[in-house]
């Protein structure tokens, strides 16, 4: 019997899954395929969670905007608790260059309509307290960021997809593009064939197969970044604190406290590192630790529960790429780990590109982000 | 809540003594305690018979200790201002202690000197200093340019050992049969112990595999990465854990949990326990509560039979320890500490039988449903380019004496791996299969006593119908007239003829499952029959002495005669007068302590249970986060088979334990489902496995040589 489905999406992961339940929500006939035992196996569970709209690239910020909102709403929308939390996003500035930067972006970012802004000294220690106030200018604040968990929110994503008629099936990896005089037609797995009017590409870091299947080239590079988390302990701050300072052997580094209490952290390496490993570098916990101290002088007795590993797919200038290719295999790649934050923002653009609904601002968003672009004009806080 | 103004531990015991000098005094939520300096903090609450040491932080219920092993992280407190595990931190003078009931405040203190780094490099890294890596050592030692480095994250190497109060089984030569476990440890430590190549971290925990073939390890005072060829994983088990109705409560906890505050720090913060599991392991914690002069109300097994040894069956039996098997613990109940414990029959699908309800007053639940291999972080070791090697029973859940063998295999692996030539004899190999084997054939009690020569003056009865690894019955007897029957240490040991009378095999048999029977001296138509004993005095019956069978009925009286201590076997020979035509069955006679146990019985239509109760409650998969049975049967029903997605859905195993507790009964849920192990997605571990403060990974890097000192 022929399998025959609306939409195919591929990936059961932070994109793949809110892109499933908003198409089902649209009454479309949905499969999701998923090479792991079950969703949000890939990257998603190495997300630390934060999400946030103040990015210096517009389709972004508005993509996030529309997250935001679906996160917020979520509990209220749903039942299912996914741990939002609207913390703010917090930069504390400790040099006059990082200043300058940061607030010539500010500009940018306020045109967007995003609630940001520089905070002095006194007023950033009483959104932080106890932050290493030695040479603090300031700190950039945005206090309708926020965070959740990528795991409850996948899981919960997952769980309404399928109450909304989405159908998964796991263990099950796309090796092809059925292809039909000169349209795609359906997805051969390493099981079954299955077919469909329209193909979700939302594989991740997996994107290699469809530069190959499709004939387009996919610019994405995936590299290491680690992360950890801590016992929880009663709350110290509540926004995601980012120190942007560059050190010899990382760029930057970013913690949160979530809504269990606990502190996750997480550290972008410098130089990058794009070889395939899951085991953890004994270098990270020290790397960290010689780093947070500089920014937050108190967590020497903070206990490190559990640390781990992801890959961030990264395109040449940050940003994620959203392309309907053939009128009907729409491509969502390189979300250069930001998937978690951009999951359903474009899982909802995604619905509405294969319902024809789509704004005059999201056409706008789908234009700079298209696959075909230069990719040369590289995001800020990258 | 305080039962004695002065902490209770063991006084006077038949086999252990107490260690403990200098009294100190510590507050435990602003109360003034006293303790023995180097009592764990768990331990010097429990012996005042406090077990409720907290909240849990998600639904505010009481929580006590589970695993006293440092794994499970039930017994977090605040220890002069810092987070820490009660059962693996000494009381202090003046410490100031207080139970955890909401999210903790951070302790805030600017560090100015971080503590340094080591880093070190050897060959081989011996993780666990129990018998099988104590073992091990034993082998590595003779290899001189070979750098050895044994971790053990308690205060004393021997890991389990040194809770055994029992003699051991296997075979003199092999493994120590007959020596008390506690002095097995002794032994192999200081086989070790002043070898050059051999460099020993106590108190120290193994925290991970990381790229480029490195282990961390924290002692509590600094960190160190070590880069290692190759690692020997000797992390022996861990104790499964029981979905049942309030299974969270204090006082209940793991039988190891009992024999390490029992055994280890003397704490006698007990009186009437119930044991459920009819393994080695709960069948010989029934026999260490007993020497304290704990009341054991009743074991119980859902399985039709005991599935440790029958001889340690047998012998609680006998002292007067109620024993139901396909019976199942319903739930528990109490407040603060659990009072009672309700069991049933269960029927042939395992369901329980709401007419076969009984309900026994307890203070203590044990659990002892078997062990599982703390192997989970081979495969990561593995991938960070360590040469793995597993013993013990991280490797294959056995007894210790199999562990102490697979230990000296897995060194033995190890050599050859790295290319060292060494004799390794096939024999080894057949005798750790031998001493690994459970409990074999049982045989009728006739068909082995035919064979036993019952005609002389004066011979040793027998109890012993199960094929085990044992046999130092055969090698204490001074006239070499008991033999076995078949394999030479597996197989049912026979008397033939020729017995003066020594006693030997009296004293030495570790199943306490032979008397001597005396026809020389006669007091009308009594006999002598000596029978061995483990207990004080205080503990014999005051007059009138219950005699029972092998398996405990109560066969007759008998007379007592005299008693014989033998205070270097901490062992007594009880000799009574017993009527000539039941000596030849008597084995023992029934504990005084163990009179009067009340059994109340229950239906159904009381509603003390109903079937929909038992659906939909507080069964605790997961005790750290408290995920429900029904919480993750509801995301099964998704056609989930991946224990990392459970886990990201409900947090089950994100606790501070690590998922060491919640990974056994997961795996029940999937088979309640008819998911069977292969098609499951196991969790991944991965580092820290304990938690270790920021502060001391921000020091200095100091590089030190393998120098022992």
């Amino acid at each position: 019997m022929l399998k025959k489905y609306d939409v195919i999406v591929i990936g059961a992961g932070s994109v793949g899954t809110p892109t499933a339940y908003f198409l089902a929500k649209e009454g479309f006939k949905v499969l999701v395929l998923e090479k792991n035992k079950a969703s949000g196996r890939g990257q998603n569970r190495a997300a630390i969670g934060g999400i946030r709209a103040t990015h210096s690239d517009k389709a972004k910020a508005m993509l996030c905007l529309n997250s935001i909102n679906i996160f917020k709403n979520w509990y209220k929308d749903t039942g299912d608790d996914i741990n939002w939390y609207q913390g703010g996003y917090f930069y504390p500035i400790y040099s006059e260059k990082d200043k300058g930067s940061v607030l010539s972006l500010l500009t940018i970012q306020k045109s967007f309509g995003l609630n940001i802004d520089f905070i002095n000294k006194d007023k950033a220690l009483m959104v932080v307290p106890d932050l290493c106030d030695e040479g603090l200018l300031g700190a950039i604040y945005s206090p309708e960021d926020g965070s959740a968990s990528p795991l409850k929110s996948n899981y919960s994503f997952f769980k309404q997809a399928k109450l909304k008629g989405a159908e998964f099936i796991f263990e099950s990896e796309v090796k092809a593009i059925i292809k039909e005089r000169d349209r795609f037609i359906g997805v051969k797995t390493d099981k079954d064939d299955y077919y469909s009017d329209y193909i979700v590409i939302a594989s991740g870091k997996d994107v290699e197969l469809f530069s190959k299947e499709l004939k387009v080239q996919i610019p994405v590079k995936s590299d290491l970044h680690e992360a950890g988390i801590t016992e929880p302990i009663a709350r110290l701050f509540d926004p995601m604190v980012v120190d942007i300072r560059s050190y010899p052997d990382s760029k930057n580094i970013y913690f949160y406290q979530n809504s269990e209490g606990q502190i996750v952290f997480c550290l972008t390496p410098s130089p990058s590192k794009y070889y395939e490993s899951d085991s953890s570098t004994a270098e990270f916990l020290l790397q960290i630790s010689s780093r947070i101290f500089d920014v937050y002088p108190y967590f020497g007795n903070l206990r490190i529960r559990r640390i781990w590993r992801g890959y961030y797919p990264n395109t040449p200038d940050g940003n994620p790429i959203i392309e309907l290719l053939h009128s009907n295999v729409l491509l969502l790649a390189g979300m250069c780990g930001q998937g978690f934050m951009l999951g359903p923002g474009i899982g909802k653009l995604s619905a509405n590109i294969l319902t024809n609904k789509l704004s005059d601002n999201e056409k706008n968003i789908i234009s700079e982000l298209s696959l075909f672009r230069k990719f040369d004009n590289v995001e800020f806080f990258k | 809540m305080i039962s004695e103004p002065n902490p209770k531990i063991v006084e006077k015991h038949p086999v252990l003594s107490s260690n403990y000098k200098e009294k100190i005094s510590f507050f435990y939520n602003g109360k003034k305690y006293i303790g023995y300096k180097g009592m764990m903090i768990t331990s010097a609450l429990a012996s005042y018979g406090i077990y409720n040491i907290g909240k849990n932080i998600h639904d505010h219920s009481d929580q006590g200790l589970f695993c006293a092993n440092g794994m499970c992280a039930q017994c977090r407190v605040i220890a002069d201002g810092y987070i820490v595990k009660g059962c693996m931190t000494p009381i202090e003078e003046g410490m100031n202690i207080f139970s955890l009931s909401s999210l903790p405040e951070l302790k805030k203190e600017k560090i100015k000197n971080f503590p340094d780094i080591y880093e070190m490099e050897v060959d081989v890294v011996i993780i666990g200093g129990g018998p099988s890596g104590l073992a091990a050592a034993s082998i590595l030692k003779d290899y001189p340019d070979l750098k050895v480095l044994l971790v053990d994250d308690k205060p004393k190497l021997g890991g389990k050992l040194l809770l055994q109060t029992h003699k051991f089984f296997g075979s003199k030569e092999d493994c120590y049969a007959g020596t008390r476990g506690l002095d097995i440890a002794k032994i192999l430590e200081n086989s070790i112990v002043y070898s050059n190549n051999i460099k020993i971290f106590t108190d120290t925990y193994f925290i991970g595999g990381f790229e480029d073939s490195k282990v961390g390890l924290f002692n509590g005072k600094n960190y160190y990465i070590v880069k290692t060829k190759s690692a020997i994983l000797a992390t022996g088990a861990r104790e499964k854990y029981l979905t049942f109705k309030n299974n969270h409560l204090p006082g209940i906890f793991g039988a190891g949990a009992f024999q390490t505050l029992l055994n280890r720090d003397l704490v006698v913060g007990f009186d009437k326990i119930f044991i459920v599991g009819a393994g080695n392991v709960g069948l010989i914690a029934a026999y260490h509560a007993l020497q304290a002069g704990i009341k054991v109300v009743g074991i119980c097994d859902v399985a039709p039979k005991q599935s440790g040894y029958k001889v340690h069956l047998d012998k609680i039996k006998r002292l007067g320890v109620p024993v139901f098997f396909n019976h199942t613990v319903l739930e528990a109940e109490g407040v603060e500490r659990v009072s009672s414990v309700k069991i049933a029959k269960v029927n042939e699908d395992f369901s329980p039988d709401y007419n076969t309800i009984k309900e026994f007053s307890i203070d203590t639940l044990l659990i002892a449903v078997g062990l599982a291999e703390n192997n989970e972080f081979e495969d990561s070791l593995k991938s960070c380019g360590i040469k793995l090697f597993k013993a013990g029973d991280a490797n294959e859940i056995a007894e210790a004496s199999s562990a102490m063998f697979s230990g000296k295999l897995a060194a033995m692996k190890l050599l050859q791996e790295i290319g060292i030539n060494i004799n390794f004899p096939e024999s080894i190999l057949e005798k750790e299969k031998i001493l690994k084997m459970p409990g074999g054939k049982v045989y009728e009690p006739e068909e082995v006593s035919r064979k036993q020569d019952l005609s002389g003056n004066v011979y040793p009865r027998i109890f012993c119908y199960q094929q085990i690894p044992c046999n130092p019955c055969v090698t204490s007897c001074t006239k070499n007239c008991i033999k076995i029957d078949g394999n030479p240490i597996y197989d049912i040991p026979i008397y033939t003829s020729g017995c003066i009378g020594c006693n030997q095999c009296v004293i030495t048999c570790p199943a306490l499952a032979i008397t001597l029977v005396d026809k020389r001296k006669r007091n009308g138509n009594k006999v002598i029959v000596t029978l061995p004993f483990e207990f004080l005095d205080q503990f014999l019956p005051e007059k009138d002495y219950d005699l029972t069978d092998f398996e405990g009925n109560v066969i007759g009286k008998g007379e007592f005669r005299n008693i014989k201590n033998y205070p270097k076997e901490k062992r007594s020979l009880v000799s009574l007068w017993v009527d000539e035509e039941i000596a030849d069955k008597v084995a023992s006679f029934q504990l005084p302590l163990q009179k009067d146990i009340i059994e109340k019985k229950y239906v159904k239509e009381n509603g003390i249970i109903s079937d929909k109760e038992n659906m939909n409650d507080n069964k605790f998969v997961c005790i750290c986060e408290r995920v429900t049975a029904d919480e993750v049967r509801n995301i099964i029903n998704l056609g989930i088979k991946d224990i990392n997605f459970i886990k990201a859905a409900t947090r089950l195993s994100m606790g501070a334990c690590g998922g060491k507790t919640c990974s056994t009964t997961i795996t029940s849920l999937f088979r309640e489902a008819q998911i069977n192990r292969s098609q499951i997605e196991t969790n991944k571990p991965r580092p820290l496995i304990v938690e270790v403060p920021f502060k001391y990974f921000a020091g200095k890097i100091v590089k030190i040589p393998f120098k022992k000192e």
